[in-house]
């Protein structure tokens, strides 16, 4: 028996499948977008169809832009000697609102886990090496999550990059800002003595 | 008891929702469980370095209807020296992955020791052997044990033939998991020659004390045979595709791939 109209219970089941959205939220989403204006409705819909046919991938980080060569990699004024590798693009918004680095990026897109069946082939890996060939370019900045995957993809690029003569340096881990010391657990506060520096 | 706690070491994690991960332990008493850990993914969370994969940790849980919550974690090993180095992680996940595919839901407390063992050997010696002599001694604790000595079809003694004396091959049947004498030959037309070193090879690694596994001194020959005698017997014992292995294989020729790349 159908309970709903057929396009509300298609609709539903479009929204169920978003990530955290179950059958009960899908639901209430659903009748929240009958009772707005059509108007909002048109928006939403146009947003998310604009938003899958102008977004690609750069050519040349492998980000994700609306124009190729992407922002950052047209960008004259931005620091050509320095690369920062990290996993996903949410991670260049997030060194982005730093406002302190200027260099480049690019996005691998995930990173190791061969339990998972992600290994070097399925990461953008091949893309950053052909961009080393850059004579400008001094330094590789390994920004990938101090996650044991993302250790592991780092420790994988030094070892890929480093014969190259192109220095690799790996984003510092230790305590967050407005941390506490006794709280900080023992493998964080071990990778803090380790990387400390002189005042 | 629904809260308790146990040291565990995390097979596997899965990110779930927003700032949650579902996690694949091993436990040394309740065998394979799987957990969730809330708000793991947050930079405020205390249960972060705790519930890595590939950890030795101790963990307090909640036990759900479902799931099991983890409320408390702390490393009690953290294998540095496994994820500094891509192919000792790689061997790593293998293991990892292998227990998961062999232990049934609460099952499988028997494997603690062995991969806990053999973590720490990773760390140490030579990752391709160390983790040939884990996927025999695993297939030796779930029953699966290679049959190095009899004839698997008909029973008779190896030792007691003359052309294996004279370190003639011997045929090894994958799908029946033991050698074939000469006598069974002909009923066993898939079955894989070895040479009789590499049967001598395995029945030693059985016996041996793993910690002086560094007394190993196997050709290429040899070594490339055990890996395909006990990768076809783990793969006739079970169904599903071993993604690590794949990976591996990518990690030896992706390696020759991108140093091709890098010369003008």
């Amino acid at each position: 028996m159908l309970y709903y109209a057929e396009p509300v219970s298609r609709l539903i089941e479009e929204l169920s499948k978003l990530p955290g959205v179950g059958p009960k939220t899908a639901q209430r989403l659903a009748f929240h977008l009958l009772n707005v204006p059509r108007t909002e409705a048109v928006a939403l819909a146009r947003a998310i169809v604009e938003a899958h046919d102008k977004t690609l991938y750069c050519s040349v980080c492998t980000n994700l832009t609306d124009s190729d060569p992407c922002r950052v990699c047209g960008d004259t004024n931005r620091d050509r000697s320095v690369i920062c590798v990290v996993e996903e693009p949410r991670d260049v918004v997030a060194v982005e609102k730093t406002r302190e680095y200027r260099g480049l990026y690019h996005v691998l897109h995930g990173a190791l886990s061969p339990i998972e069946g992600v290994g070097p082939e399925q990461l953008k890996i091949s893309q950053l090496m052909t961009r080393l060939g850059d004579p400008e370019l001094r330094e590789i900045i390994v920004a990938t999550n101090p996650t044991v995957e993302g250790e592991a993809t780092a420790a994988y690029l030094a070892r890929l990059i480093k014969p190259m003569g192109i220095k690799v340096s790996r984003i510092a881990h230790g305590l967050p800002v407005g941390g506490d010391l006794e709280y900080a657990d023992q493998v964080t506060l071990l990778r803090a003595i380790d990387g400390r520096r002189e005042l | 008891m629904r809260v308790y706690r146990t040291e565990a070491l995390i097979l596997r994690c899965r990110n779930y929702g927003e700032a949650d991960r579902l996690l694949t332990l091993l436990t040394p008493e309740r065998g394979k469980v799987s957990a969730i850990a809330k708000g793991v993914r947050k930079p405020k969370s205390r249960l972060r370095s705790g519930t890595q994969p590939l950890t030795h940790c101790h963990l307090v849980l909640y036990e759900g209807r479902n799931l099991h919550t983890i409320t408390q974690a702390e490393a009690l090993e953290s294998f540095a020296g496994l994820q500094g180095d891509i192919d000792r992680f790689a061997h790593a996940s293998l293991m990892a992955e292998l227990v998961d595919k062999f232990s049934p839901e609460q099952g499988g407390s028997d494997l603690y020791p062995l991969l806990l063992t053999f973590w720490h050997l990773l760390i140490v010696f030579s990752p391709p052997i160390v983790t040939r002599l884990f996927e025999l001694r695993l297939l030796a604790l779930l029953g699966y044990c290679p049959e190095l000595y009899h004839c698997i079809d008909c029973g008779e003694p190896l030792d007691e033939k003359p052309s294996f004396a004279e370190g003639k091959p011997v045929n090894y049947s994958p799908s029946l998991g033991g050698i074939i004498g000469h006598c069974c030959r002909h009923r066993h037309p898939d079955a894989l020659s070895v040479a009789a070193s590499t049967i001598a090879l395995l029945r030693h690694m059985l016996m041996m004390d793993p910690r002086h596994i560094e007394r190993i001194k196997a050709g290429e020959k040899v070594m490339g045979q055990v890996t395909k005698m006990l990768r076809d017997t783990i793969r006739c014992r079970h169904d599903g595709h071993v993604r690590s292995w794949s990976v591996l294989e990518d990690l030896s020729t992706g390696k020759a791939d991108f140093s091709r790349s890098k010369e003008p």
